[in-house]
């Protein structure tokens, strides 16, 4: 076989009919692509989403939505969702019988997610601080190693909550939170959380605040002229702050008992099976609030997941085949059209081993740029995959 | 340089008959095959290159029988010695004048490209007057540059013996008359044989001899 000469020609054909050997490599390149992309997500969605669960025993919550709870308390995707009191936590602990570590996932920063939750947190996902230091006073927060690198921001700088609604006077007013620690890449959601203690999460909510003290407050600042009472009231001209300091921590503070305040999910730590199973008869009967296992939910999830996957799966190959066939038509049309040429080549001294591989040149052409296409673009797509799924779920 | 002795082809489907007793073309000769349509004219070039076998008699092209070659050989052969000239061009729309005039060197195992080739290209372009479209595809090119390329291909590997079939077919007068004079300018440089095809009596004039191929027929069935 002349290589050469089967080289030269196949590439100056493949060039000269540059247009439709791009559409046969697209139109190939979505047939293996697309169900294998499919798959593929769907797989490092379940890999990423139950491992997660999995490691998670059992989640507390309001009754509502078992796989929304799911969804606020383990991926911190879903803010809206119905809030527990924070009294729960105690009532878990009093138990002996199980740990509970408090999430009130509601708020943001930059679109990163505010966590409000206890140290227990770090140690119960294994999380290290690559720089500076745990959560230690009010308006402190540690960071995700995502949130340090899309945020540029690193110990001793400052994050910014976002407020919920921008035209909402009475909303939540932004909080600035100094960041004392960042953690090191784990590669699950916690990269990418902003770390505060339940109680800043609170006064990012306006629960808590601190403000001048009210006895050094101007007169404009007081609702009744007179100083003469023991109790003073303020009204609205008050400056309340919003970054906590050491000179102003003092004065901040909470109105009413914080055991009513709210939580987004409680995750439950049993200390045993027997235990666990204790926990889950308490809370059975409770139709203020649900206790459920995040593997169950996940399950279930994906059974429905796959379920739809194997259907579209079975759709694209349709199409895949259908697509295939038409292309295979493209080839043989166009073989049709070049037998004349072919024989040219011979008579021109091609032998007939170069004559087959031209005839099969273009259809191996674009059949192996595709796979090519479709191998990177796969690539691709599992690097992306993280950021596409936590998307998908948020 | 060609001797076609007692030789017979047939289609027998077809009705054709082929038989010519004795044809001999001296070298550097240069033959106008006339006749008309249907009485075997491009079937005897395909004879003589080696295309096609006939199914009785021998013939030789400088001196070698091509029945007594295998195709491999029959084709390194006819690579090497002859140049064929198509009435339909027969030029790759995917490769560029220059490309389609080196073709053979491309596709072939039997020759070599160098630099010596590429000069030859270019000489023949420029004497063909069609050097400044080395570069251009056949579909940019008139029909009377086409068939000058096609010429230019059938003389790149400077043949002992230049088969032409109907090479004017297509043109007019004028390019008639160009495209033959080129050819056989051509031929008497490089001391080719020339055997063409043509349905132009007018044309026989400019060759040597001519071969009325029906009336070479009828002599042999006698």
């Amino acid at each position: 076989m002349n290589w050469n000469g089967f080289v030269f020609l196949g590439f100056r054909y493949v060039k000269r009919n540059g247009a439709k050997v791009v559409l046969l490599i697209a139109a190939f390149t979505l047939v293996w692509l697309l169900p294998l992309s499919i798959g593929l997500l769907v797989k490092r969605a379940e890999t990423e989403l139950r491992s997660r669960a999995v490691d998670t025993p059992l989640l507390l919550g309001h009754a509502g939505s078992a796989l929304e709870l799911t969804f606020n308390g383990i991926y911190f995707t879903k803010e809206g969702i119905a809030t527990l009191p924070f009294r729960v936590v105690e009532d878990i602990f009093d138990t002996e019988i199980a740990e509970a570590i408090p999430i009130y996932a509601k708020f943001s920063a930059s679109g990163h997610r505010i966590v409000g939750t206890s140290l227990d947190y770090f140690k119960f996902r294994g999380l290290e601080l690559a720089e500076g230091r745990t959560l230690l006073r009010l308006g402190e927060c540690v960071i995700g190693a995502d949130v340090a690198v899309s945020e540029g921001v690193g110990e001793g700088d400052y994050l910014i909550s976002s407020p919920e609604t921008l035209f909402d006077l009475a909303g939540v007013y932004p909080l600035k939170m100094k960041v004392v620690g960042v953690l090191t890449p784990v590669g699950t959601p916690d990269d990418d959380v902003v770390f505060v203690d339940p109680k800043t999460a609170w006064i990012i909510e306006g629960l808590g605040h601190g403000h001048v003290e009210a006895k050094e407050a101007s007169a404009e600042q007081r609702l009744s002229a007179s100083d003469d009472s023991e109790s003073v009231n303020l009204n609205a001209a008050v400056v309340q702050y919003n970054e906590i300091t050491e000179e102003n921590a003092t004065s901040f503070h909470f109105h009413g008992d914080t055991d009513d305040y709210p939580l987004t999910a409680v995750i439950v730590l049993p200390d045993s099976v027997k235990s666990r199973a204790i926990i889950k008869g308490r809370y059975a009967a409770n139709e203020q609030l649900q206790l459920i296992s995040p593997k169950e939910e996940m399950d279930e999830l994906f059974h429905t997941v796959f379920s739809v996957k194997t259907l579209i799966v079975w759709l694209l190959g349709l199409v895949g085949a259908a697509t295939l066939v038409i292309g295979g038509l493209v080839f043989l049309l166009s073989y049709r059209l070049r037998r004349e040429e072919f024989s040219h080549l011979r008579r021109l001294g091609a032998d007939i081993s170069t004559i087959r591989a031209l005839i099969v040149f273009e259809a191996g052409f674009v059949c192996a740029f595709s796979l090519l296409l479709s191998g990177a673009g796969l690539l691709l797509i599992e690097q992306v995959a993280p950021a596409l799924i936590s998307s998908l779920i948020g | 340089m060609i001797r076609c002795d007692k030789i017979q082809f047939a289609y027998p489907d077809e009705g054709f008959d082929l038989r010519i007793d004795w044809l001999e073309v001296r070298k550097s000769e240069t033959l106008a095959i006339i006749g008309p349509s249907g009485c075997g004219k491009t079937t005897l070039l395909n004879l003589i290159s080696g295309n096609l076998l006939p199914q009785a008699g021998t013939i030789s092209v400088a001196d070698v029988e091509i029945g007594g070659l295998r195709l491999e050989e029959r084709q390194k052969f006819r690579i090497q010695k002859i140049g064929m000239i198509p009435q339909s061009f027969d030029l790759l729309d995917y490769l560029t004048v220059r490309e389609n005039i080196m073709l053979p060197y491309r596709v072939s195992g039997a020759l070599k490209m160098n630099r010596a080739v590429k000069k030859v290209c270019e000489a023949l372009a420029e004497r063909t007057g069609i050097l400044q479209h080395l570069e251009k595809f056949p579909d940019q090119l008139s029909t009377g540059e086409r068939q000058r390329v096609a010429v230019c291909r059938g003389l790149v590997t400077q043949p002992e013996l230049i088969l032409a079939d109907e090479p004017t077919g297509n043109l007019d007068p004028e390019n008639q008359d160009r495209i033959i004079s080129l050819l056989l300018e051509e031929a008497l440089r490089i001391g080719a044989t020339v055997m063409m095809i043509t349905h132009e009596r007018t044309l026989c004039d400019r060759f040597s001899r001519s071969l009325d191929l029906l009336a070479l027929r009828e002599e042999a069935s006698k």
